[in-house]
């Protein structure tokens, strides 16, 4: 943050110019400057800047399914290989279903009937960025994956 | 003779009380959109000092 100068005359102009460092930040970062000045009616100024930040990977939107392909498989496919439950979950579907981002946590997906959520992990959601898992889909997980994804998410 | 200092002194009373100065931003938000991390995110905010006294930045603070 820099003030181009701290002594303005009635009718001077001035500018704040503000860096916002986005190294190690992801999501949604708003930062807030307080301007404290001696105007008594606004002795403090509130500037808010926001951004969505993503690494160099996900800058662009891509199609559910793209995460099985060559360039993406390193994170989304091989670190669940011969996996299976809280694991598995962990490696392949923790980096969106975690709580934090935009798709439903273990507790959210549990309301739903099994049947619902064999499906989707097969099948994927239309217009979402769920891909179908199933290796009919090109997906990386075999039926007792699955299986054990759903026993994770709906104990019986 | 008292009694016109005092009312020459009840005059500059609303002089002295609207001589101050004003801060007055542009705008006072502003959305980058999509960031990369790479990214170097920079902005620049305008303001005025539309009162009529010298306006003095104290301090800039961050949260």
């Amino acid at each position: 943050m820099m003030a181009s100068s701290d002594h303005l005359e009635p009718g001077e102009k001035g500018k704040i110019s503000i860096t916002v460092n986005l190294a190690g930040k992801r999501g949604n970062v708003t930062k807030r400057i307080r301007v404290h000045s001696n105007d008594p009616l606004k002795p403090i100024t509130i500037l808010t800047v926001k951004m969505l930040v993503k690494d160099r990977l996900h800058l662009n939107k891509y199609n559910a399914g793209e995460i099985f392909s060559k360039k993406c498989r390193t994170c989304h496919v091989e670190r669940g290989k011969g996996k299976s439950g809280f694991e598995l979950f962990r490696a392949d579907c923790g980096m969106c279903h975690n709580g934090r981002g935009t798709a439903p946590s273990i507790m959210e997906m549990r309301k739903k009937p099994a049947k619902f959520i064999t499906e989707a992990i097969r099948e994927g959601i239309d217009n979402t960025s769920m891909p179908g898992f199933s290796v009919k889909n090109n997906g990386p997980l075999n039926d007792q994956q699955i299986e054990s994804l759903l026993r994770l998410i709906k104990p019986r | 003779m008292k009694r016109v200092v005092f009312i020459l002194f009840l005059l500059l009373v609303p002089v002295v009380a609207y001589a101050q100065p004003s801060i007055s931003f542009k705008t006072m938000e502003y959305d980058f959109g999509l960031m990369s991390q790479e990214d170097k995110a920079e902005h620049i905010f305008e303001f005025s000092n539309k009162g009529d006294r010298q306006l003095v930045i104290d301090k800039l603070t961050a949260s």
